[in-house]
């Protein structure tokens, strides 16, 4: 019988890897992650075990189907890795011309302008998620308005300089 | 849900897992590390450390009476399964972020500020919106009761006052140069004299 990569990858659909184990496996290392980053219970060895069952529950209970919350990461990841590939295409193309892209978020302005667009990015290829939520009902009536109050923002940003320097620029009662 | 461990899960849901064990496991994880950090209740030793028998016991009761309230165990497990969605989303945009960053740890507190208070007041009001669409009056949750408040009463004196006076301590805040700066420049001018 001849077998191929698909058929590897629809049973482990079958199985429910993806379904299951594969949200599992990231709610709890993102959950333990940021948890033994802060630090909430403590420094002791026992908060340690305490951020393993937090973290664990979390994970478990975000499998739950009536909150449908695994559906919506199965649509929303394979979209996020595609606006990442776009954007590091975008890097790759901006290089080849001349732009130096190794600290283009240094860049003030231009950090403004990615976040506002990455934002907007974001929304949009989120609303498809989200359908029948009130957010996707407001993209599709007035997506292009927002994706246009965003391009006034960030135009406005360039102008004033937002974003150069900004940490300097909001200190306002700065010592001499 | 067809598959194996779909079915697995189905049968861990049936079992009470999501509505007993883990709701219980929960509140006492938390509880019993709130308790040791914060010894409330009293130290034992020369070490003083915590009193482990008494806070592991506080926190069992504790637990065991949320999960015999249903609406408690039922907010507990709408909330956390969309305070994850937010989770996962943050997490996605910092990594599209990070694309543009140089190498080294993505500091946003320290480097980007404002970014930084986008983010906590985003994630404030999903919090919120998530807390309130969890709770339950009725057939109605607090967000839409709250929302649909808002919505008639757009034009009346008490929603008002609220816009007028958060815009207020806004303005106020970007003013003065946010809570702390005022603080950070007496602490550094005190050390200067």
């Amino acid at each position: 019988m001849a077998r191929d990569l698909y058929d590897i990858v629809y049973t482990l659909q079958d199985i429910g890897i993806y379904d299951v184990l594969l949200p599992i496996l990231l709610v709890f290392a993102i959950m333990y992650a940021i948890l033994q980053k802060i630090k909430i219970f403590g420094k002791d060895k026992g908060a340690k075990s305490v951020n393993v069952v937090v973290a664990l529950v979390v994970s478990l209970i975000t499998l739950l189907p009536e909150y449908g919350v695994v559906d919506r990461i199965n649509v929303y990841l394979p979209r996020f890795a595609f606006i990442m590939i776009l954007m590091v295409t975008l890097l790759i193309l901006m290089g080849l011309i001349g732009f130096k892209v190794d600290d283009m978020a240094g860049k003030g302005v231009v950090f403004t302008l990615l976040f506002i667009l990455t934002l907007v990015g974001l929304f949009i290829v989120n609303s498809e998620s989200l359908q029948n939520s009130t957010l996707h009902y407001l993209l599709q009536d007035y997506g292009w308005w927002l994706v246009g109050i965003g391009v006034i923002i960030a135009v406005f940003a360039g102008i004033i300089g937002f974003g150069d320097n900004i940490d300097e620029k909001l200190q306002v009662n700065k010592p001499d | 849900m067809a598959s194996a461990l779909a079915g697995a899960v189905e049968f861990l849901k049936d079992f009470g897992l999501f509505d007993i064990i883990l709701p219980f496991l929960f509140v006492f994880a938390i509880l019993f590390a709130v308790l040791e950090k914060t010894r409330v209740l009293g130290t034992e030793g020369e070490d003083k450390l915590p009193k482990k028998n008494l806070n592991a016991m506080v926190s069992f009761v504790i637990a065991f009476f949320v999960i015999s309230t249903n609406s408690v165990v039922n907010a507990i497990s709408s909330i956390l399964p969309n305070v994850v969605l937010l989770l996962v989303l943050s997490l996605s945009f910092l990594i599209l972020i990070g694309i543009f960053m140089t190498t080294g740890e993505l500091d946003l507190h320290k480097k980007h500020k404002p970014i930084y208070w986008i983010f906590v007041i985003i994630m404030l009001i999903g919090v919120a919106i998530i807390f309130l669409n969890a709770l339950k009056s009725g057939d109605e949750t607090w967000l839409e009761i709250s929302w649909d408040y808002i919505i008639n009463n757009s034009t009346s004196p008490v929603v008002t006052t609220i816009v007028l006076l958060v815009v207020v301590v806004l303005a106020m805040v970007f003013i003065t140069g946010g809570f702390g700066g005022k603080k950070k420049d007496d602490d550094k001018k005190g050390d200067d004299g």
